[in-house]
């Protein structure tokens, strides 16, 4: 081997804690794209493969109970695939002995053995349901502790109870798919119907189209085709969702949020590049007197210039070692964790070739670019500057530091002497501390960047939450009183509000409309489902944001508020405007009152006045659904009271269908949010660790540079503790100012990220909401980095015997 | 020179025979050095008691071991073998290398011979910096104090500047400012005017004959025949032993 070669080698070796430092500031990045490209391609290929696997209902029509021989005229329609009659009710279980009553969405179906629409997967027990068994969606365990083979309670219509095994844990990746809002899903046959006090017919169908299955527009149409066949042949059609057999409903969302990663991402490679940069300078540095004698005898500048391109390299492959392994499991980890999130299945491990390319470039080129510029500068020195570097260098720079910015010590010095003509005196150490921190400017701006980039996402991600949530608030406050109370049949305003205003803790309630249809085009054609609530014009239990127009009135006609979801088809949309609506089978002009500020996952929301939509559904003082006002409104309070509440009217003989808490479902879609976020915290923390390893490698060059410093402070007395609080202080006080820099850019950085995430989830941008509990929580996070940061070179400091640091060159 | 001093008092402070009061005393103290080439072996046993008051002179040739010696004392490095005891405390037993540091910071001053000061603090902070590590006087004293020791050296009108914007002698007076700081007993230098014209030398050597008149102990490496005369005892070191002690 040739001497210089050898010299690259063991320079690797010797200086352990230095490659330790490059190789890792490269390998955080490469990791950090390794996970995120990686995961991304997994998440994108099998949340479809395995969507389509199960063979989703293109279209589902829910109806009102219908038999064999409806379902028979569906799968005789022209363009239908497959039909699959199903009968879905909501049922509250309890595990027998405790109190806690769950909601669950039950499914029925009519033959496991051929059942070819929405497929479930086996997770543990049988797959088969026999008479007076039940399956359970896995999701289910989340809500409810039980599990395979235990007896589950379940409360029938007219309040008695039944008790089922639970025989088998499934998937159903069609179960939850696209709706945050849904219950938890159960499966039984039809011979469990009678059971459970069901009648045994259908109230769903699932249709898989012929052809152009990924084709939205076509699906639509085909289901608008077939609710008018059956709609003509006397079934009622309630409800229509649609969805594509190889698009996974949340695809949309994901694509955003996995857009976000790998922003962060390649943030996170850019700020382990500037570290690199700053390392590599250093020790540039640190050889100049090495590339001065190999310059003296003999050596090019483009010697040089390659043998430390060839050290850089090594420090690239070290860190691809290291990386890739571990970002092809990170990938994979996060992409398992989504899909668990989502309900759906990987394909299995593996490695993904282009995340890998994608990592090896990061990995050798970043380092390259960011040590080009040292290299270059290091190559170039003349042997004579080489040759007095060292000792004399370093008092040069020093000097010449000094005369370029008098200006800065001036400033210092002056600041001191201010302040200690009011008597206040800074303990020397600490000054210390202060000017250090300052004296490397270069090094000072590219740590404080990094930390800075850290804390600023790191502070973002806390608002976003709270964005988030604050959104779901005011979204509750369209639909979601503290109790709802839902019944099989219609009853009279007066007749309830009476009874239940007898209860104690009960405030208030209000008899709500519901009627559903589609959104037509000028042509008639059908462009979206629409669910129009009829609260009472003066309800309390709306407090509607509205982008345009006004809300609803008592003597409203026709006329509608409508979601912001309805400009996806109608973009000019404005107060005043027609719009085409088909409603009961007939085509009838309305026209927009207002547009309001909400998600919309299935179809367009709307609200019209009960005033008037109880005389369409000709239900004039009567209603299914209640909506209550509570005295408290915790979710303990409201989980009671719709207790309370159910088994009062169900005594009274009245048939309920369901008393649940206002909040139940809202909770499971903030739920979810908050995965979302937790994965945006996981990046802010990763570019937090890149940013306090930039600081301690700053710390450490720092240490090194002014071991003669530390030598002199120890010959005047300064014990290890001493030693080590004058380095610890400078790292706490670098941390301290990236905090103040990084409150400011997490104000620009929580609109960015808030409004992409918002963007992805809502289609719509979302108020902006702060939070202290960020700052506070990232002031803690920042000192105690930054202090951990600076021990390693704190002890480093400490250690250094005196002779060796005022040992004569 | 400084043909004026009165050198009955010093007599009285310190009589160097009769009464033996050790500041320095070692015994068989041997210091190799181990290396890649091998091992050498600076200091060959040497056993040498300084006492309080005396102003002491080290000479010898370059790589002599002078200081190599130095540093023993001073407890900057550790002895091979051997037994140091620095007024009444034996600093190689029972210390660590942080206690040592505070132990100096207290008894101790130092004055070497190149880059004194921390360059980032002014002179008058490079002084009160000593007085803070050793947790020495008030905090509110110390500024007054580190200007009193400026003063003694007539620095008073640079104490606000930072060191690079002084002369090499006036830092190296300034090191003496600060190693004098905590009233230390023991003052020791390692060369401290070998960088230096003689003017500034002289003004050095005349603070050293003062602090000793004063009854400090002081204890000086130097090559400069001229300076040797004016302490009271001489002691000259060759190949890690000592070769020569006289006494005026
Ligand atoms: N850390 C060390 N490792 C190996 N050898 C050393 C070390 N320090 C000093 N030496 C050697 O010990 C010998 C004495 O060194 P020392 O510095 O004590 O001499 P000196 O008398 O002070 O010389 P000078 O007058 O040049 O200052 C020299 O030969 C030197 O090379
Ligand atoms: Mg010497």
């Amino acid at each position: 081997m040739k001497p210089r070669w050898r010299k690259v080698l063991h320079d690797l070796w010797d200086n352990k804690a230095r490659t330790l430092l490059v190789v890792l500031s490269i390998a955080v990045g490469v990791f950090s794209i390794g996970v995120i490209a990686g995961a991304y391609q997994i998440i994108s290929n099998d949340m479809s493969v395995s969507y389509s696997a199960n063979k989703p209902a293109n279209v589902e029509l829910r109806m009102t109970d219908f038999d064999e021989d409806t379902l028979e005229m569906i799968q005789n329609q022209r363009g239908v695939e497959e039909t699959e009659g199903r009968r879905v009710f909501n049922i509250r279980v309890r595990v027998p002995g405790t109190e806690k009553w769950t909601t669950l969405d039950m499914n029925t179906f009519d033959d496991f053995e051929n059942n070819k629409i929405n497929l479930l997967n086996p997770v543990a027990g049988q797959s088969i349901p026999e008479k007076r068994e039940v399956l359970l969606e896995q999701d289910v365990l989340q809500h409810i502790d039980t599990g395979m083979g235990e007896l589950l309670e379940f409360q029938l219509p007219d309040g008695s109870t039944r008790t089922l095994p639970i025989v088998g844990i499934v998937q159903d990746t069609a179960a939850s798919a696209g709706d945050f809002l849904a219950s938890p899903s159960a499966y039984i046959t039809m011979d469990t119907l009678q059971t459970l006090g069901q009648p045994r017919s259908f109230n769903r169908a699932l249709v898989i189209v012929s052809e152009r299955d990924d084709d939205i527009f076509h699906i639509r149409e085909m289901g608008a085709n077939l609710k008018d066949k059956l709609e003509k042949n006397g079934s009622i059609v309630i409800r229509l969702r649609f969805s594509e057999t190889h698009e996974h409903p949340l695809a949309d969302t994901i694509n955003a949020i996995l857009g976000i990663l790998m922003a962060l991402g390649i943030l996170i490679v850019f700020l382990s590049s500037s570290l690199i940069a700053n390392t590599l300078n250093a020790l540039l540095a640190q050889h100049l007197r090495y590339i001065g004698v190999i310059k003296l005898v003999g050596g090019q500048r483009r010697q040089v210039f390659f043998m430390y391109l060839t050290l850089i390299m090594a420090f690239g492959i070290l860190a691809l070692l290291i990386a890739i392994p571990l970002g092809g499991q990170g990938a994979y980890g996060l992409a398992l964790f989504l899909a668990g999130e989502l309900n759906f299945n990987l394909l299995g491990y593996r490695i993904v070739p282009m995340a890998l390319v994608v990592q090896i470039l990061v990995g050798l080129l970043v380092p390259l670019v960011a040590g080009f510029i040292p290299v270059i500068n290091g190559s170039r020195i003349t042997v004579m500057r080489a040759l007095s570097g060292g000792l004399a260098e370093d008092e040069i720079k020093v000097r010449s530091e000094s005369e370029r910015r008098p200006w800065f010590d001036w400033i210092q010095v002056r600041a001191a002497r201010i302040v200690s003509k009011r008597r206040i005196h800074i303990p020397r150490p600490f000054v210390i501390s202060l000017r250090n921190t300052f004296r490397r400017k270069g090094r000072l701006a590219l740590t404080l960047f990094t930390l800075t980039m850290g804390g600023a996402i790191f502070i973002a991600v806390f608002n976003v939450r709270v964005t988030l949530h604050d959104y779901m608030d005011q979204i509750g406050k369209y639909f979601v009183a503290d109790v709802s109370l839902d019944f099989e049949r219609p009853y009279r305003l007066l007749e309830i509000e009476r009874k239940v205003m007898s209860i104690d803790g009960i405030q208030h309630v209000e008899g709500w409309q519901f009627v559903s249809g589609e959104v037509l085009d000028e042509k008639g054609q059908v462009l979206e489902n629409i669910n129009i609530f009829g609260p009472p014009a003066d309800s309390q239990l709306i407090e509607p944001i509205l982008v345009a127009g006004r809300w609803i009135q008592a003597d409203d006609v026709r006329k509608l508020a409508v979601s912001e979801g309805a400009l996806q088809h109608f973009p000019s949309l404005k107060p005043g405007d027609p719009i085409k609506l088909k409603i009961d089978g007939r085509e009838e002009n309305w026209e927009v009152a207002g547009v309001f500020k909400f998600v919309d996952r299935e179809g367009v929301l709307a609200y019209a006045p009960y005033e008037y939509i109880s005389r369409v559904n000709h239900l004039v003082n009567r209603a299914y659904s209640f909506r209550l006002v509570t005295e408290r409104h915790d979710r303990p309070y409201q989980d009671a009271k719709a207790e309370e509440l159910d088994k009062y009217f169900r005594d009274l003989g009245f048939k309920v269908r369901i008393a649940e808490a206002g909040r139940a479902s809202l909770d499971t879609a903030v739920e979810s949010l908050d995965t979302l976020v937790v994965f945006l915290l996981i990046m802010a923390i990763l570019t937090a660790i890149v940013g306090s390893m930039g600081l301690t490698g700053t710390m450490g060059m720092n240490v090194l540079e002014r071991t003669r410093e530390i030598g002199i402070m120890r010959a005047i007395g300064a014990d290890d503790r001493a030693v080590m609080r004058t380095v610890i202080a400078e790292g706490v006080f670098i941390g301290m100012i990236s905090f103040v820099l990084a409150i400011v850019l997490s104000i620009p950085f929580t609109y960015l990220l808030s409004t992409i995430v918002s963007l992805a989830v809502f289609q719509t941008p979302i108020d902006v909401v702060f939070t202290y509990s960020g700052y506070a929580i990232w002031l803690g996070l920042v000192l105690a980095l930054s202090a951990l940061a600076s021990i390693l070179p704190a002890r480093n400091a400490a250690r250094l015997t005196i002779r060796e640091v005022l040992a004569y060159e | 020179m400084s043909p004026s001093l009165p050198k009955p008092v010093m007599n009285t402070i310190q009589p160097p025979m009769s009464t033996p009061e050790a500041m320095i005393d070692m015994y068989g103290i041997v210091k190799t050095f181990k290396n890649a080439v091998g091992e050498v072996t600076v200091l060959k046993g040497i056993n040498l008691t300084i006492y309080r008051g005396e102003f002491v002179s080290l000479v010898g040739k370059s790589g002599s071991g002078k200081s190599t010696l130095l540093n023993m004392i001073t407890g900057i490095d550790h002895p091979t073998q051997g037994r140091m005891v620095i007024g009444g405390t034996d600093i190689y037993t029972d210390m660590t290398e942080s206690q040592r540091s505070r132990w100096r910071g207290r008894n101790l001053g130092i004055v070497f011979q190149f880059f004194q000061l921390l360059p980032m603090l002014t002179l008058l902070e490079n002084v009160m910096l000593s007085m803070d590590f050793a947790d020495m006087y008030e905090f509110e004293e110390r500024p007054q104090r580190a200007l009193e020791m400026l003063k003694l050296v007539g620095l008073e009108t640079f104490a606000n500047k930072l060191p690079a914007l002084v002369s090499t002698g006036q830092q190296q007076l300034a090191a003496i400012a600060r190693a004098l700081a905590c009233d230390p007993p023991l003052l020791v230098a390692d060369e401290p005017t070998g960088n230096l014209d003689s003017r500034s030398a002289n003004t050095i050597i005349d603070l050293f004959e003062e602090l000793s008149r004063r009854g400090k102990t002081v204890l000086m490496v130097t090559h400069d025949p001229s300076l040797t005369s004016r302490t009271t005892r001489n002691i000259t070191i060759a190949d890690g032993l000592i070769v020569g002690d006289s006494r005026k």
